[in-house]
């Protein structure tokens, strides 16, 4: 069994031209809640990650049995499902990140990403390139957000991964962390930057007038 | 001049179309017009040019601007000998303030120049000339102690995020300078807020005489509201007439209703500055604290009892009138729309001001606010006007 | 066979809910334990860290049982009430009810020079959300020995310092508490404070502290908290001596 460049495809468009952040335009709020450390957006990425993986493969299991009528509620008690228990784990492992992460892990559910994810293609497709399609959704996910935390974390804390690694030399000079960068809005700018670069760089991306 | 002329004549084959060195074109032109009425005919329809094109308008503002700057100098002096006990002259007080703004102007000219330039020249459009006149507003609207680098990060940033990306000169939906300003207080709030910073040299703590105190009158006014009381920093009482001429610490620029009236006259003589603005938010905010003023009684917020008309002559409400609110380019455009920005933004400004207790100062939040709701206040200006227009239209037909 | 009919649609949904219900069930139970401890643990360390006591996740149940070796449910005449467990106690809720019905917890802690501290958890509200933290004092009932503070939501740079020990917490440290004229009936903003917390006022005065530059209505939530948390305690410290 093996992966056709098709199936790659699944993987790789995400990270860039497919980006759901910077192009789909989905899953915006959770990027603005958990940027402001590194760790706290690593392990949502990942929690992300896991969760679409498994609500992917499971809504492409039952695709054929799935009635039509219910299908966003069956969607939506597997998201919700895989979320809670997610939850749970984090809560029992990771006590101080789960602080951080607070409603927002619950508020995966909500994340446009999943559905979207769910309803555009588990619901059409094998499980195989569902799962695909969910580690280069994740993953393009997670790029961003990572890219994001490690701008918020340096400029607003002067960290990288909860170490310090702007010198205290620095400070002492009268250097001072930026408190904007840790305030919800500027993820917001942050987020447009990339997207900014991105559409420079990647011309066929800027959408046409009319 | 003849001299200058010779040079840009020279120059100019190099940076034409086919030109060697095209690609500085903008560079070029920036600096042409600044020194010569721009040649340039109109070739298609019907236009009037005249000698007021934008830059020369920009730099009728920044004159209007220089009383209230070199009050500033002055003043900033003048709290600095006040606070470290000496006995000054005029001189010493005005070189004092001279070694402490300079440097802010610079930084904030070095960081918007290089923001415009670089901008320019990837766009391959013109310098715009809008930064003549936000590079002069951002010293006069931040304390003297903020370190430099501080106001080259917040200019380059308020630039980029506040004007260029949306197109540049004309586009901006924020006032670049109050961008600035907005970007410094939430980013490094220690260095824009607290009572050690707006006197020069206060918050190095040396020299300072026993129990000065460096609140502004605002933080006094909020801590312990208006009782007649309103003092320096050595616990002299202020009368009206001092707040009204300045002698008060506060942002460089900001302190004195007096000179930046001056500047208001200038902007209006010349057409620059729009009057409907400036009264109705002067209105705007006298609304809003004779409506504080009544309700004091009822609340135990001591700064309600600050009578309104104190309100227009402390912190940055004078400015921000004149020279904030005023801005053509993010204020609303239609007339009646002008009215109703401007009173909002006053009335705001004292809401913000009094009712909000983490910011004993109101107007940069209320300009920007307002600032953000001027297309919607136009719009609607435009579809009333519409909808009678058309209900007499209509009735006439019949 | 038809996905659409609504037997089917009924059984599908049946067996789904029955099986997330399950799985859900499952993990919760089976995880409740991990997570309760971690929630107990991370109290632990906070009570230790405000009798200056450093400790890990892995060690702090260890020091717990080792320094802390009484802890007691009081109510407002400061008398000891057994029903309730001190370690449980939520002072969200407790704050909210009426002086009369309030219970606040109190633990006791030894150290290893063989003094005994009081610590006591204060709860209030800073400018933007809740704040938090414990105070402990020496077996007088009047000195600070030491204090923490936590918040939710303040600005940063400003409020927020409030959390951080060498611009704050510190100069709590060998404070005395006022109780003299602490009037259970006022709100604490209406009486005199059980320890000020004010801009320039904590060098050389035994009963204040120095709020921080910009961050007044912070300092004042403090001092607010203070009065309000520790002044109930004080029929309690009377008893005691």
């Amino acid at each position: 069994m093996a992966l056709t460049s098709k199936d790659l495809k699944l993987v790789t468009n995400p990270l860039n031209m497919e980006n759901p952040i910077t192009v789909q335009v989905l899953g915006i709020c959770s990027a603005l809640a958990i940027t402001v450390q590194m760790k706290s957006a690593v392990v949502m990425a990942l929690s992300v990650t896991v969760v679409l993986i498994f609500s992917n493969l499971i809504t492409s299991l039952l695709r054929n049995t799935i009635p039509n009528r219910i299908r966003i509620i069956v969607q939506l008690t597997i998201v919700a499902a895989l979320v809670i228990i997610v939850d749970q784990i984090l809560k029992a492992y990771v006590y101080d990140v789960s602080k951080q992460l607070s409603v927002f892990v619950g508020l995966i559910i909500t994340n446009c990403i999943l559905m979207g994810r769910l309803e555009a293609f588990a619901m059409g497709n094998k499980p195989l390139p569902s799962v695909l399609d969910a580690i280069g959704n994740g993953a393009g996910y997670g790029v961003i957000l990572i890219i994001v935390a490690f701008l918020r974390e340096l400029l607003g804390s002067g960290k990288i991964w909860g170490y310090q690694v702007v010198p205290d030399a620095f400070y002492e000079m009268g250097y001072v962390n930026n408190g904007l960068m840790i305030l919800p809005p500027m993820a917001l700018i942050t987020v447009g930057t990339i997207i900014w670069v991105q559409r420079s760089r990647y011309k066929q991306l800027i959408e046409q007038n009319g | 001049m003849k001299a200058l002329r010779n040079l840009f004549d020279n120059l100019k084959p190099h940076v034409e179309k086919d030109g060697k060195f095209h690609y500085l074109h903008s560079t070029f032109d920036a600096f042409h017009t600044l020194f010569f009425v721009p040649n340039r005919v109109t070739k298609v329809g019907a236009h009037i040019r005249d000698y007021i094109d934008s830059k020369r308008s920009m730099a009728l503002v920044v004159l209007a601007m220089m009383p209230a700057l070199f009050f500033g100098i002055w003043n900033v002096g003048y709290h600095h000998y006040l606070a470290t006990g000496v006995e000054a002259t005029f001189m010493m007080m005005f070189l004092h303030g001279l070694i402490k703004v300079v440097p802010i102007i610079a930084a904030s000219y070095t960081a918007g120049l290089a923001v415009e330039f670089t901008m320019a020249q990837i766009r391959g459009h013109e310098v715009n000339e809008g930064f003549l006149v936000s590079g002069m507003l951002v010293p006069l609207i931040v304390p003297v102690d903020v370190p430099l680098w501080m106001v080259f990060v917040a200019t380059a940033f308020a630039l980029l995020f506040g004007k260029e990306v949306f197109g540049g000169t004309g586009m901006n939906i924020l006032n670049p300078a109050l961008t600035a300003r907005a970007f410094l207080f939430f980013a490094y709030p220690a260095q824009m807020s607290g009572d050690f910073i707006w006197i020069s040299g206060l918050s190095a703590g040396e020299g300072i005489v026993d129990g000065f105190s460096g609140a502004t009158c605002l933080a006094q006014a909020a801590a312990e509201g208006f009782t007649g009381t309103l003092h320096n920093g050595l616990g002299q009482a202020y009368t009206f007439w001092d707040m009204f001429l300045g002698v008060i610490p506060g942002s460089i620029g900001e302190t004195s209703t007096l000179m930046i009236m001056i500047g208001a006259v200038v902007l209006l003589v010349t057409g620059i500055g729009n009057w409907k603005i400036m009264l109705s938010f002067v209105l705007g905010g006298l609304a809003m604290g004779l409506l504080l003023n009544g309700l004091a009684g009822y609340s135990d917020n001591a700064y309600m009892t600050l009578p309104a008309h104190y309100h227009l002559v402390l912190g940055g409400f004078a400015f921000g009138a004149v020279f904030m609110v005023t801005d053509p380019v993010s204020a609303a455009q239609t007339d009646k729309g002008k009215w109703i920005y401007g009173f909002l933004a006053g009335f705001f400004s004292i809401m913000i001001r009094v009712l909000n207790p983490a910011y004993p100062e109101g107007v940069m939040l209320s300009i920007l606010l307002m600032n953000v709701f001027a297309p919607l206040i136009d719009h609607y200006v435009i579809q009333g006007h519409i909808k009678r227009r058309l209900a007499r239209a209509t009735a006439s037909a019949k | 066979m038809d996905t659409n009919s609504n037997s089917y649609i009924y059984i599908f949904s049946s067996v789904m809910v029955i099986i997330v219900a399950a799985a859900l069930s499952l993990a919760a139970t089976g995880l409740k334990e991990r997570q309760d401890k971690n929630v107990e643990i991370e109290k632990k360390q906070n009570l230790l860290s405000c009798v200056l006591i450093e400790s890990t996740v892995e060690d702090a149940e260890a020091k717990f049982d080792q320094h802390i070796v009484e802890k007691y449910t009081i109510d407002h005449q400061g008398k000891v009430v057994d029903a309730v467990d001190p370690f449980t106690i939520d002072m969200k809720a407790e704050l909210a009810k009426s002086i009369e019905e309030r219970h606040m917890p109190v633990f006791i802690a030894k150290l290893d020079d063989g003094s005994t501290k009081t610590i006591i958890p204060v709860r209030g509200t800073g400018l933007w959300g809740p704040i938090w933290g414990y105070v402990s004092l020496n077996d007088d009932n009047k000195t600070i020995y030491g204090a923490v503070f936590d918040h939710k939501s303040e600005t940063p740079g400003l409020g927020a310092e409030i959390s951080s020990y060498d611009q704050f917490q510190k100069q709590f440290e060998g404070k005395t508490i006022e109780l003299g004229s602490y009037d259970p009936a006022k709100e604490a903003k209406q009486q005199a404070p059980v320890l000020a917390v004010t801009k320039g006022m904590g060098e050389g005065n035994p009963n204040a502290v120095d709020g921080i530059s910009g961050g007044t209505i912070t300092s004042k939530g403090v001092q607010y908290m203070l009065t309000d948390c520790l002044g109930f305690f004080s029929p309690y410290f009377n008893q005691t001596h």
